[in-house]
């Protein structure tokens, strides 16, 4: 079954949320998130042939923006990298229910993971995406993946807190 | 943390994130009853799951940015009009209205964020409309009138069936055509596996789908644009006896349980309000 760019437009503008709370995940940042998912937008667009019918729509995207973010990481270099963590958590989303402080610290404990532990995690936790599809989204081995994983998910425990096992 | 060897380690994580196959999951259920230590790193991994998962859904409900939306509203270049407009949910109603044919100039000059007005989705914090509009006015709020078409795409990524799209859903019976210049029709009704009504769908010459009829209205379960959605080059498909496109069809043969309705279980099923 083939699509035509109407329908999968639509498709897309149902993602955007999931797209942008990834893109905040991932990137830390308001400005950064949209951006990111601007440019993953604009390239899926450009390129919608390259979708493949009967795979996950959600996971071509999640996979653009992985490589769109890769891409400027790099060209940012180190100097990004050393300030993101101090600035994180200023832009998180706020909910009528309040309980800031726990968000601001684990949005914190995100932001000091390696990049590649923060994908894994973002994908698997917040995403929810199966171990098989996160692992072909990151190009990587499911091994690889759930080593990610697991290593993102203790540097996270151990950053939040043992004893605070609390949602 | 704790001293749990690394195959438990991964075990309670593949557990945790619903990854361990039944047998294996039913295996670690037995082990967890007895095991303490390992019971203790499920509730801690349920517990940073529910965390991570709490602090970022209210990216979910934060107003979409306009420039997003209207990467998605362009039309293709080479498209005469714009065949569709997505509409933010950011701002106050507006009942903007511009010719179908308006230049992208006109159309940028338009407030990109506005607030759905509908009454039903006043609650919906981030819905997008995406309107498919035809006629010679690209209206704003399709309640406005009785002709515009709405697609809503909800936070959630449903889409559902607004306006005169819906209007036909609840009313029309295939084969008959109450509006000769009703832009929208319906085609064939069957009931799904889950024993929804779902009914086959046409927007204009060039879009199609398929919408079930769930408690809260028309959900759109299949979309098609273009050319594959159009069965061959003469002819639309307004009625039930009209050919549908071969993927609508398929789509169709894999979702129905049981045969199409035919005109008189059709009116039943309207009858009784589509309810399952």
């Amino acid at each position: 079954m083939s699509q035509s760019p109407l329908a999968l437009r639509a498709e897309i503008a149902a993602l955007l949320p999931r797209l942008r709370r990834f893109a905040r995940s991932v990137t830390r940042h308001r400005e950064d998130a949209d951006d990111l998912v601007q440019i993953a937008v604009e390239r899926a667009l450009k390129h919608l042939d390259h979708w493949q019918d009967g795979t996950r729509l959600d996971s071509w995207l999640f996979r653009i923006m992985k490589n769109a973010w890769i891409d400027e990481v790099r060209a940012r270099g180190r100097r990004d990298e050393v300030l993101a963590p101090e600035e994180a958590g200023e832009h998180v989303g706020f909910s009528e229910t309040g309980s800031r402080d726990i968000r601001l610290s684990i949005e914190k404990a995100m932001a000091r993971l390696p990049e590649e532990q923060r994908l894994a995690v973002s994908l698997v936790l917040v995403e929810g995406l199966p171990y098989k599809e996160a692992a072909q989204v990151l190009d990587i081995p499911i091994g690889t993946l759930t080593s990610r994983l697991a290593r993102g998910r203790d540097a996270l425990q151990a950053m939040l807190g043992d004893g605070d096992i609390t949602p | 943390m704790t001293s749990m060897n690394e195959h438990d380690r991964l075990a309670v994580m593949a557990y945790v994130d619903g990854e361990l196959p039944p047998a294996d999951a039913d295996a670690f259920d037995a082990r967890l009853a007895q095991e303490p230590a390992l019971a203790d790193a499920v509730a801690r991994e349920r517990a940073l799951r529910a965390r991570l998962q709490s602090a970022y859904a209210p990216v979910l409900d934060e107003p979409m940015p306009a420039g997003l939306l209207d990467l998605l509203a362009l039309p293709d270049a080479a498209a005469k009009a714009p065949p569709v407009h997505l509409v933010a949910d950011s701002a106050v109603a507006a009942n903007e209205a511009l010719p179908a044919g308006a230049s992208d100039a006109a159309r940028a000059a338009l407030p990109h964020a506005r607030r759905w007005g509908w009454p039903q989705f006043g609650a919906m914090a981030a819905s997008l409309v995406l309107g498919v509009l035809f006629g010679a006015r690209l209206v704003g709020a399709p309640h406005a009138t009785g002709d515009a078409l709405a697609l809503v795409v909800a936070p959630d990524g449903a889409i559902t069936a607004q306006g005169a799209l819906r209007t036909a859903l609840d009313q029309d019976i295939a084969g008959t055509v109450l509006d000769p210049n009703a832009k929208v029709g319906v085609g064939l009704t069957f009931r799904d596996h889950a024993r929804q009504y779902c009914r086959t769908f046409t927007l204009d010459a060039e879009s199609a789908g398929i919408a079930c009829r769930q408690s809260d209205g028309w959900v759109v379960a299949h979309l098609e644009h273009g050319r594959n959605a159009r069965a061959g080059e003469q002819g639309g498909y307004r009625t039930a006896a009209s050919p549908l496109s071969p993927t609508l069809l398929q789509a169709v043969d894999a979702m129905r349980d049981g045969d199409t309705l035919d005109a008189a279980g059709e009116a039943s099923a309207k009858a009784g309000g589509w309810k399952p």
